[in-house]
C-alpha cells in the first residue's frame, strides 16, 4: 500500500483477480483446440519405449488388461487406451480385462466401441477378448484374482458365462499365465500395487496408461525396467497417436495444452518480476 | 452381552488373528499349509469390500433422507433432494435394466461422465492462479519447486521440447534421480509407518481402527 493507502501497479498485478486468470486461460486453451497450428512433434522416451512395448507383444498372444479409466481422466488416456487395443487386437491378441474401479466396466465397452470404429471390424466377445468385469478390494483383491482367477470370480465372467467355455481360457488362471500386460490406473497412483502384486511374483512385463501426476510414482518402477513403459497422461496419448499415424483429439489438446503452458510461464515470470519489484520497494509482499 | 465386546474386541481379536495369520503365510514358506485359507481370505477381503460400496450407499442415502425429512434445520437440504433422486433413478434403472440398459447408460454417458469430467477440468484454472500466486523465487526452497516444477511442465509439453530438445534431459535428471531419491525415501517411510501401525493395531493399542 502507499501513503495514501492506495496499492500500487505491482501490488495490484501480483493480486490479478483469479477469473481473469482463468478466462485468459479458457480463451488460449479452446481457441488453439477450435483453430490447431502446426507445431515440431518429439516423442518422448517414455512414449517411444511404450510404443515399443506394445509392437513388442507377439501376434496371437494371451495378455491381461486391467483397464480403470474414470470419465474425469478419459480425456487424457482414451487415445492411448484404444489405441493400445487397436495395436493388439491388429495381431489378434487375446484380451482378458478386468477393472478395479466401479466405472471400469461402462468405459471398457466405450473403449471397445471406439477400437473397432479404427480397426474397421467388429471384435468378438469370447474370441477376441474376455471381461471377468469388476474386482473390489484393491490391493487384497487384485493379490487374490491374481493368484486365482477362477476362485475369486467362481469362474464366471462379468456376463454370468463360464469362462471354461472359451477355449482359449483354459490354459488361464493366475498371473503367471500372461507374458504381457497392460495396468489403466487412471489418477490414483496404484501402478506399485500391480508391480508388487502382478510384475514381481509372476514376472509379467506390464505397461502402464496413467495420468501425468502419476509419473513420481513409478518412474522407480520405469527406472528398473519393472514397468516396461507408459504412456503418460495426454502426451502418451498424442505420442501414441502421432506414432499409429492416428492423429486425434488428444494430439489436439497437447498442442493446446502447450500454448496453455507458454500463458503460465508468461504468468509465472511476470509474477517474479512484480514480486521483487513490490519488494525493492520495501512493500510487504508474500 | 456387553455391547464392547461384539463392537471392538472380538472384531480387533479377529483383526489381529487374521493379520499375524497373512504376515507369517507370506514369510513362512513351511506354513505352505496356510496357503489355501489365506487365499480365501483375500478373496473374501474383495467380496467385502463389493459389499462395503452397498453399505456405504445405503447409509449415505439415509443420512440425505433424513436430511430432507428435517428441511427445517438445515439450509442446504435441496442439494440433498437432487442426491435422492438421482440415486433413485440409477438405481431403479440398475435394477430393472441392468448395466447393459439403454436409459441407464444414456444417462451414464450423457449426464454423469460429461459432469466428473467437466469438474476434474475446473482444475486447470485453479492450478494456473495457484501457480502465479506460488511459483515464486521467496528463499531457496521456494527456488527448487519453482525450477524444477517449471522444467517438468515444459519437458511435457511439444512447444517447448521441440525448439529447446535439452530440457527433457534435465528434466529426465529430476524425474530420475532427485525425485527417485525422495520417493524412495518416502515409500520406505510409509513402509515402516504400516509396520508400526499394524504392530499397534495387533497389539490392540490401536483401537480407533474400527471407530
Amino acid at each position: 500500500m502507499t501513503e495514501a493507502g492506495e496499492k500500487t501497479f505491482f501490488e495490484k498485478a501480483l493480486d490479478l483477480d483469479h477469473r481473469i486468470i482463468a478466462t485468459i486461460v479458457f480463451i488460449i486453451i479452446s481457441l488453439f483446440i477450435l483453430v490447431p497450428v502446426s507445431l515440431p512433434f518429439p516423442v518422448s522416451q517414455y512414449g517411444q519405449n511404450y510404443y515399443n512395448f506394445v509392437k513388442s507383444i507377439p501376434e496371437g498372444e494371451i495378455i491381461g488388461f486391467m483397464l480403470s479409466d474414470t470419465p474425469s481422466t478419459r480425456p487424457q488416456l482414451e487415445s492411448a487406451s484404444v489405441l493400445t487395443l487397436v495395436e493388439l487386437w491388429q495381431k489378434n491378441v487375446k484380451i482378458v480385462f478386468w477393472e478395479d474401479e466401479p466405472y471400469g466396466p461402462p468405459i471398457l465397452k466405450d473403449y471397445i466401441a471406439l477400437a473397432e470404429l479404427k480397426l474397421g471390424r467388429t471384435v468378438e466377445y469370447g474370441v477376441d477378448y474376455v471381461d471377468l468385469g469388476y474386482i473390489a478390494g484393491e490391493e487384497t483383491g487384485a493379490a487374490a484374482f491374481l493368484k486365482d482367477i477362477r476362485g475369486l470370480t467362481g469362474g464366471k465372467d462379468a456376463y454370468g458365462n463360464n469362462i471354461d467355455s472359451y477355449e482359449w481360457m483354459k490354459g488361464i488362471n493366475s498371473g503367471s499365465d500372461w507374458e504381457y500386460g497392460f495396468f489403466n490406473v487412471a489418477c490414483r497412483c496404484t501402478e506399485p500395487l500391480y508391480v508388487r502384486q502382478w510384475q514381481m511374483p509372476y514376472g509379467t512385463k506390464v505397461g502402464s496408461i496413467n495420468c501425468a501426476m502419476d509419473l513420481p510414482a513409478i518412474t522407480l518402477y520405469l527406472a528398473t525396467g519393472q514397468i516396461a513403459g507408459t504412456a503418460n497422461g495426454l502426451l502418451g496419448s498424442a505420442e501414441i497417436e502421432y506414432l499409429t499415424g492416428n492423429i486425434g483429439l488428444a494430439f489436439g489438446q497437447t498442442l493446446a495444452v502447450s500454448f496453455g503452458g507458454v500463458y503460465f510461464t508468461i504468468l509465472v515470470v511476470l509474477g517474479n518480476i512484480f514480486f521483487f519489484m513490490a519488494k525493492a520497494k520495501g512493500r510487504p509482499v508474500t | 452381552m456387553d455391547p464392547e465386546l461384539y463392537r471392538m474386541t472380538i472384531p480387533l481379536y479377529i483383526v489381529t488373528l487374521l493379520g499375524i495369520w497373512m504376515t507369517a503365510e507370506y514369510f513362512f514358506p513351511f506354513l505352505n499349509p496356510l496357503v489355501p485359507a489365506s487365499d480365501a481370505i483375500r478373496a473374501y477381503a474383495s467380496i467385502a469390500e463389493g459389499a462395503a460400496w452397498g453399505v456405504g450407499t445405503a447409509i449415505l442415502t439415509v443420512a440425505h433422507l433424513r436430511r430432507i425429512y428435517r428441511q427445517s434445520k438445515d439450509p442446504f437440504w435441496g442439494y440433498s433432494v437432487v442426491y435422492c433422486v438421482f440415486f433413485f433413478v440409477m438405481f431403479l434403472l440398475g435394477i430393472f435394466e441392468g448395466l447393459g440398459g439403454a436409459n441407464f447408460n444414456w444417462l451414464l454417458k450423457w449426464l454423469i461422465q460429461p459432469g466428473d469430467m467437466a469438474l476434474y477440468s475446473t482444475t486447470a484454472f485453479y492450478v494456473t492462479t495457484a501457480g502465479y500466486r506460488v511459483f515464486r523465487f521467496r528463499n531457496l526452497d521456494a527456488a527448487a519447486l519453482l525450477i524444477s516444477g517449471m522444467f517438468i511442465m515444459w519437458s511435457v509439453l511439444p512447444l517447448f521440447t521441440g525448439p529447446a530438445p535439452w530440457i527433457v534431459p534435465i528434466a529426465g535428471w529430476i524425474n530420475n534421480v532427485p525425485a527417485v531419491a525422495c520417493y524412495r525415501g518416502f515409500v520406505i517411510g510409509v513402509a515402516l509407518g504400516i509396520i508400526g501401525l499394524s504392530l499397534r493395531v495387533w497389539l490392540l493399542k490401536h483401537r480407533e481402527v474400527l471407530a
